[in-house]
């Protein structure tokens, strides 16, 4: 009596949230999977009589679509050259602002945290000023440093590392401050008793600082995986998605195909392909943070 | 829920956007002409006694999308300037008013453009501008080469290409196309006695005679050196280059008649001119483009609408809204007024337009134009042969035509 009780006052307090999760989540992600077995496109707009169930065509569809190749390349292009990369520079940044009786701490930590909160549409209309041949901020610093400055922005070879390298800096600060706050609390006497045993600066690294944090390790890392397989709105103010579509995400393909073609079917059904490898990089994490917890 | 609201609240969670009715008639214009059309807005509300109406401007790079979230939250604007492309979509969506009832006259319009805003025998926009595609040529160039006026066939214009080729120097190639543009390729393939889609815009006809040999000329172009095989994204700067006269020919629209004043050099100036695009047997087609203004046929105040497109089109109108925006108008008497009959670079457009053919009437047509250009740079690149290309185009087109196919087909049996 008294369990079924407590089940009932459970209930009432997720509603609220659990409501809005299935009006505005589960709902539209349902329909969606319906939509992905039919071939709306502007005809069913114009009248919903006109769509027809075309079963799994879309997949099929898909599969045998090369600029969807081209989307999904690219997306693991960015997924595994970005999430390294943008885990590195937030690993190496909090171990920075981590060093014991480093001054203006605080400052720096506000300042590396700055990129992470402005707002992505003007940072990338920014970073195109900054990315842009002649007059760009980059490609004079690399000409002051004597170097042959790139079309960043314009030649297919160097577009997808231009938007690395924006992502990277849009979000560095959030990773940042999760491991900073991981390695916090990996207690002083673990590092002098390492250093009393003769570790160097690298083996106190992969032996003590690394363990310490890899839970968050873990999770930042599959957070920011999360992100890189979901880019869009930086190509989309950037580049289009050009040139010559190297810098078209999966997420981007997905949009030019529901709303610049409105064929909301195969959208759809792209969104599934998204879905399911999201949820194949989600169930990484539970076992490998099992392992790492002592 | 009805099929609007239903799609309105997936567009609400899709898109996280919200639209907010609001009164009064609205215009939704894109680009500098949404910007430009401001003052004209103001003085027609001045002088009507009906409704008034406010204007919008929309990014050409979202108008698209955004026309069509618009439709699908039952939220269009009163009057729709829309793409030429755009025109058959929207009438396949049935948002447009057919404006045959009113009986407008069209006769002083380009030809092409009334054309290109008629479906199925309805008039579903009046043409507010136009735009073309033809050559911009280096008159220097040319005569260095021996020639004294632009070409007029395929063929004189092969020879005059193979005769800047031998000149050398900087002039290594004679015309710049940049394989990803699809408008020259489809401006040549209009000068076929073939369609590019066939049975009503409902299948490819890549693989008919006129068609391949279009193709074929293309593809000449780019193997005998004649142009240079670019994507635009490799391209080099096309007003410094041409301002230089590293090429001879460029096949691109009206609005660079005033680009290439502002950023050509001065002694560059005068060497510079624009011609109707060569055919095969004398002057040729070109793609006609532009926008229309069309009436939403959900708007509730109809005849206010239809005053505003007729003097958004009216003689005077169209006079001072080109000089406002350097547009070329599309009602014909209206160019004497805004000073582009003594323009000789303008009249070019004005000879080009009354030759050019609105591109196949398909709402998937755009997407069909994009892969005609992918298939050439596969062929210039040597990825594919022609034939391979042509088929794969043709079957690229019936399967995305698949869908109009079925809806005329229905069509077609519920009238019988």
């Amino acid at each position: 009596m008294n369990k079924r009780l407590t089940l009932q006052a459970g209930w009432v307090f997720i509603a609220p949230s659990l409501f809005v999760l299935m009006v505005f989540f589960f709902g539209p992600v349902f329909l969606a999977l319906i939509m992905s077995f039919s071939d709306f496109d502007i005809y069913s707009l114009a009248d919903i009589d006109n769509l027809r169930w075309i079963g799994l065509d879309n997949y099929f569809k898909l599969v045998q679509t090369p600029l969807f190749w081209k989307a999904l390349g690219n997306t693991f292009y960015l997924a595994i050259f970005g999430t390294p990369l943008s885990i590195a520079v937030s690993l190496g940044l909090a171990m920075a602002l981590n060093v014991k009786n480093a001054p203006f701490k605080g400052f720096f930590r506000i300042v590396l945290f700055t990129p992470y909160v402005t707002t992505l549409v003007a940072a990338a209309a920014v970073w195109h000023f900054i990315l842009d041949t002649r007059s760009g901020l980059l490609n004079q610093g690399l000409r002051l440093l004597g170097l042959e400055g790139l079309d960043w922005l314009g030649d297919p070879h160097y577009s997808l590392p231009a938007i690395i390298l924006f992502s990277i800096w849009k979000s560095f600060g959030y990773n940042m401050l999760i491991l900073l706050a991981a390695l916090q609390k990996i207690p002083d006497e673990l590092y002098e008793a390492a250093t009393l045993d003769g570790a160097n600066a690298w083996q106190r690294l992969l032996h003590v600082t690394l363990p310490g944090i890899m839970p968050s390790f873990w999770m930042v890392s599959l957070i920011t995986l999360a992100g890189y397989f979901q880019l869009f709105a930086e190509p989309y103010v950037m580049t289009q998605g050009g040139p010559a579509q190297s810098t078209l995400t999966l997420m981007y393909f997905m949009y030019n195909e529901g709303f610049k073609w409105w064929n909301l079917g195969t959208a759809s059904a792209t969104a599934f392909v998204l879905f399911i490898m999201l949820l194949g990089i989600s169930v990484l994490s539970p076992k490998n943070e099992a392992e790492t917890k002592p | 829920m009805n099929r609007r609201q239903t799609l309105s609240l997936l567009m609400a969670a899709g898109l996280g956007a919200c639209f907010k009715r609001e009164d009064g008639m609205r215009i939704w214009a894109m680009g500098t002409e949404g910007e430009k059309i401001v003052p004209f807005i103001d003085a027609f509300n001045h002088k009507t006694t009906g409704p008034k109406f406010r204007s919008q401007a929309l990014p050409w790079s979202a108008a698209h999308e955004k026309l069509l979230t618009a439709f699908a939250a039952d939220n269009l604007p009163d009057v729709i300037a829309l793409g030429n492309t755009w025109v058959s979509e929207f009438a396949a969506l049935d948002a447009l008013e057919p404006l045959n009832q009113y009986g407008i006259d069209t006769s002083n319009m380009f030809e092409a453009a009334v054309d290109n805003a008629t479906i199925d025998g309805k008039l579903l926009g009046l043409p507010w501008y136009v735009e073309t595609r033809l050559l911009f040529y280096r008159k220097d160039n040319l005569a260095r080469a021996g020639f004294q006026n632009p070409p007029q066939t395929w063929a004189e214009w092969e020879a005059q290409l193979a005769a800047l080729g031998k000149i050398g120097g900087n002039h290594k190639f004679g015309a710049f196309m940049p394989v990803n543009e699809f408008e020259p390729l489809v401006a040549f393939c209009l000068q076929s006695q073939n369609q590019i889609l066939t049975h009503n815009a409902t299948k490819g006809g890549f693989q008919t005679n006129g068609i391949k040999a279009t193709f074929a000329f293309v593809k000449s172009l780019y193997d005998k050196g004649y142009a240079a095989i670019l994507s635009g994204a490799e391209a080099p700067d096309l007003y410094a280059s041409f301002g230089r006269g590293e090429f001879t020919f460029v096949i691109t629209g009206p609005w660079n008649i005033a680009e290439m004043r502002k950023r050509l050099p001065a002694d560059a100036q005068d060497k510079w001119a624009t011609a109707p695009l060569p055919g095969p047997t004398g002057l040729g087609a070109s793609i006609l483009g532009g926008v229309s203004l069309g009436i939403n046929k959900a708007s509730t105040q109809k005849t206010a609408a239809l005053e505003l497109i007729k003097e958004l089109t009216s003689v005077g109108v169209q006079a001072e809204f080109s000089k406002a925006t350097a547009d070329l108008p599309a009602v014909k008497p209206a160019w004497a007024l805004a000073g582009l009959e003594t323009d000789a670079k303008a009249h070019s457009f004005y000879q080009q337009l009354s030759l050019a053919k609105a591109p196949p009437k398909a709402p998937e047509w755009e997407r069909i134009a994009n892969e005609m250009a992918i298939a050439m740079e596969r062929v210039v690149r040597g990825i594919q042969s022609l034939d391979e290309a042509l088929a794969g185009l043709d079957d690229f087109a019936n399967d995305i035509l698949a869908k109009r196919r079925y809806m005329i087909n229905l069509k077609g049996n519920s009238h019988e």
